[in-house]
Parts: structure tokens; sequence; C-alpha cells
């Protein structure tokens, strides 16, 4: 097997995904708008009377983006865990001519697809919804790409090592409240690093070990500009350590869980 | 002709407190164009050791011969010889049956011209042609089973795993699928059958190996067993067996 064979295999896979995300695609677009449109109006319209800053919607936009992609590849591990306690798709994967490691780097960039093509739909709608709101003279195309690239790419393995850790649906569902849930709500969501640093230093450091601080911070840096945001290339040379780590990471356990060859 | 050899096949598996020893020193030779039934009760250890071969799992001692080469060498040029028909229908139920061959035969860097080809081919043989466009989803049983045969056979493997390929099927779909497999084999097909109908094993197999806690019981055609055994069915055999 040439390494020519084993990328056009794994071309292949990853053509499969694709297909298989067609299929699907129009109710996840419905699931997005709904879901992203419920968070922008009422951040943008309604919380301003509660005395938030005006700007906050486009704030929480920007956050929403991250929280799609995050939440959506979330969902792509908990099929991989389903599929691991069911029907076990993977398994055929696992006897093709191709490392098991490649496939599982494969799976990490087809759930970091899936994540990608949600949240990207929400750059336009957040254009729609928020209107004159929305102040884009800082935005940088080129700083967009790169962090929203690796982001995703971070989500797909991150999405990788919480399917290998979950040992069936109900310890899944653990995961998701006591590990996931924590780690996007003060990954700075609603906040931002250095608001936070300012008011609790310890706080703010501890979170500096948090992947998603990077995510929303770089992607805000990207969007609304650098000022008031963790220096943006900091943020994406962060997400590239963490997605090495945490592929690193899944890929040990895969092995431990499934005792692949 | 020597296909494919399993030299002191161990597998252990990690359980709380120590080891669950699920196969145990086991040393099987399979013939080129035979049927090699395996049998066993539940846990006996055939769908291990089936998985093992098939490189899904590694085993924890011993070596996998094929060609008189460890598969362990080179798994990747080994498992495009190798057709795997696992217990569990596991295709892509979103696809469609044809998309589902389609994208097998090009794990296997088949050529386009010459998959489509194959796929019609496929389809006509296992009756999926109806099905062709559908989604998947909506196989009923024995279809489903169909689908993953066809798809372990796309790339023309000259070993095959069938591990329990009748399970839970209709008696009538359960003889469709006999002659199909009974077919394969006058193709030359070498083919691993790993069942616990005995009736199935006794009519499919050249020999039988029966598997009975992770250890080879015995190694033999089913003829030579009903002889030695002074039985009629090898269904009686095997209860004596149990009953040793």
């Amino acid at each position: 097997m040439t390494i020519s064979d084993r990328i056009k295999i794994f071309g292949w896979l990853l053509w499969r995904s694709l297909m298989i995300l067609r299929q699907n695609i129009i109710d996840k677009l419905i699931d997005a708008f709904v879901w992203s449109t419920n968070y922008i109006l009422i951040n943008t319209y309604i919380m301003p009377y509660f005395g938030l800053n005006e700007e906050y919607g486009s704030f929480i936009w920007v956050g929403t983006i991250v929280t799609m992609a995050f939440f959506e590849s979330i969902y792509g591990a908990s099929e991989l865990v389903s599929d691991f306690d069911n029907e076990k798709i993977i398994e055929y994967s696992l006897t093709l001519p191709l490392p098991a490691s490649w496939i599982f780097i494969k799976t990490a960039i087809s759930i970091a697809l899936d994540s990608a093509v949600l949240s990207i739909f929400l750059l336009p709608l957040g254009k729609v919804l928020l209107l004159t709101r929305l102040d884009l003279s800082n935005f940088n195309i080129f700083k967009f790409v790169i962090i929203f690239v690796l982001m995703n790419i971070f989500f797909g393995f991150f999405a990788l090592w919480i399917a290998s850790w979950a040992r069936d649906g109900r310890n899944f569902s653990y995961i998701y409240r006591r590990v996931v849930n924590p780690v996007w709500i003060f990954g700075g969501y609603q906040f931002t690093w250095f608001v936070l640093y300012k008011a609790f230093p310890h706080w703010g450091l501890l979170l500096l070990l948090n992947p998603l601080t990077y995510a929303f911070e770089g992607l805000r840096a990207s969007i609304l500009g650098q000022a008031e945001y963790i220096n943006f290339w900091m943020c994406a040379g962060a997400l590239v350590a963490f997605s090495l780590f945490f592929a690193w990471w899944a890929l040990v356990w895969m092995k431990k869980r499934l005792d692949y060859v | 002709m020597m296909h494919c050899s399993q030299k002191n096949i161990t597998k252990r598996f990690a359980i709380s407190g120590g080891f669950f020893e699920a196969l145990s020193d086991i040393s099987l030779t399979i013939f080129k164009g035979e049927v090699l039934g395996l049998l066993g009760v539940n846990g006996a250890g055939k769908t291990t050791l089936s998985s093992i071969i098939a490189t899904l799992h590694p085993p924890t001692e011993g070596d996998i011969l094929y060609h008189n080469r460890s598969i362990y060498d080179d798994v990747y040029t080994y498992r495009r010889q190798l057709g795997f028909c696992p217990q569990r229908p596991n295709y892509d139920k979103l696809l469609t049956v044809r998309e589902n061959l389609i994208f097998a035969g090009r794990y296997f860097l088949i050529p386009e011209d010459i998959l489509f080809e194959r796929v019609e081919e496929l389809m006509k043989q296992f009756d999926l042609e109806r099905y062709a466009h559908s989604s998947a989803i909506i196989l009923s049983g024995g279809y489903k089973q169909r689908l993953i045969l066809a798809r372990s056979l796309i790339h023309h493997p000259q070993l095959l795993i069938l591990d329990e390929p009748t399970v839970a099927l209709d008696p009538h779909i359960r003889r469709q699928l006999w002659d199909i497999i009974l077919g394969l084999k006058k193709s030359g097909v070498t083919i691993i059958l790993t069942t616990h109908y005995i009736d199935e094993a006794e009519i499919l197999s050249d020999r039988v190996c029966i598997l009975d806690k992770g250890r080879i019981r015995l190694i033999d055609k089913p003829a030579n067993l009903l002889s030695t055994y002074n039985k009629k069915r090898l269904e009686d055999v095997f209860l004596q067996l149990l009953q040793d």
C-alpha cells in the first residue's frame, strides 16, 4: 500500500461522510436557525432593557457561532458512542486497508466538517438578525478563516476524545453535564477573558487551560477586532496545541477501548 | 494447499480483578477453497477468533500466517485479500444500497469502470436490484445480510469470514443464503463460517471445528465425526461432546 493509496481511501471515507451530511443538512440548518436565532434576538433586542450594553448582541452572535460548532461536534461524539454500542459501523472501517489512526483522524475531520458547515451558516444569519447593530469594520477575513478552521478541527478531536472516554450512552450523559457543559460555559460564551481576569485573576489564569477560551477569544478577535480579546495568534497556536494533545489522547484511549490492530 | 493458519492464538480481556481468557492457545490451519465451520455454544470464542482473523482485534499471544507470512508484517495487503461479514449488519443506513456497495469498492481501490459493473453484478446475484436506489435503512433482516455479504465480496476476496450470517433469519432466507455460500465455495473462495446452527455447519462445511471455552475440542470432516461418534446427525455429536 503506497501513501497515495492510503490518501485515496481516506478521501473516499471523507466523501462518504459528506454524502451522509447531505442527507441531514436541511434538518440541521433548521435546527441551527431556530436555536441561534433565539439566543441572538433575545441578547440583541431584549437584554439591553435589562441594562446590558447594546453591543452585547453582536458579542453573543460570535459566541453563538462557536457554541453551534462545539455542540454539533459533541453531537458527533454522541453518535460515535451510540455506534460503538449498537451498529458498530466503525468496525467495518477498522477492517479496511488503512491504519486505524487514519480512520480516527478521518472521523474527527468528518465531525469538524459537520460543525463547520452548520456554524458558517450563522455568519450571514447574524448579519440579517443584527442589522445596523453589527459593526463589521474590524472583520479580518484572513484571520477568520484561520481560526474558524482551527476551531472546528479542535472540536473534531475533542469530540473524538469524549467518545473514547464515554463507556456508553448513560456515561456520555454524565460527561456531557460534568465536563462538556462547564467547559463551554466557562470558555467565555457570555464574557471576555480580560474582564474575568480583572475581576478574578486566579480564575482567569485557570481558564487559560480551557481550550474553548481560545476559540471564543480568537473568533471574536477576527470578527470584532483584537482590542478586548486575547492575542489572535496566541489563540490560533493554543488551538493547534490542544488539537494535537487531544488527538494523541483520543487515539491512546480509542486503542484501549476498541482494541484494534 | 494451506491458505491461512493460526499459531497458538490466545486472547485475554481485562475484567475487574484480573483477566478473562476468551481463547487459549488456538492452532488451526485453513486450506484453500474449503469451508471451515466454527461451532460452539455462546461464549465459546467463535466470534473472538473470527474477529482476530479479520484483523479487527489483535491476539494477546500468537500469530496468523497467510501464505506462510505473518499477517501483521503487512496487515493492509492481507486486508485486501479478506472479506469480513460481521454478525451485525454494519452498513451505512443513510446511503442507498448501491452507494454502500460503490463506497466499499472504492475503499479497495477498484477502478470506477470495473467497480460499477461489479456493483451491478452483485446486486443481481444477491437480488438487491429493486432496492438499489432505496435508502438501506428500509431493508428487512434477510436483505441486510445480503447487502453486507455482497459488500464483503466487492473486491473478490480470497478469504471470506462469515460471522453468524444466518442468525435470526427466517428458514427460507437461511436456505437462500446457504445457496449463495455454496456458490461462493464452488467459485474457490475460502470461507470461515461461524455459526451455532449445527445443520448449517453440517451442510456447508468441509470441516468443522468445535470450540469450547476458548479451546478447540475437535476438528474434522462432518462425515468422519459422524462415524467416529456413531451418530446420524452432527447435532448429536455436538451434544455428546457438551455432555463429555
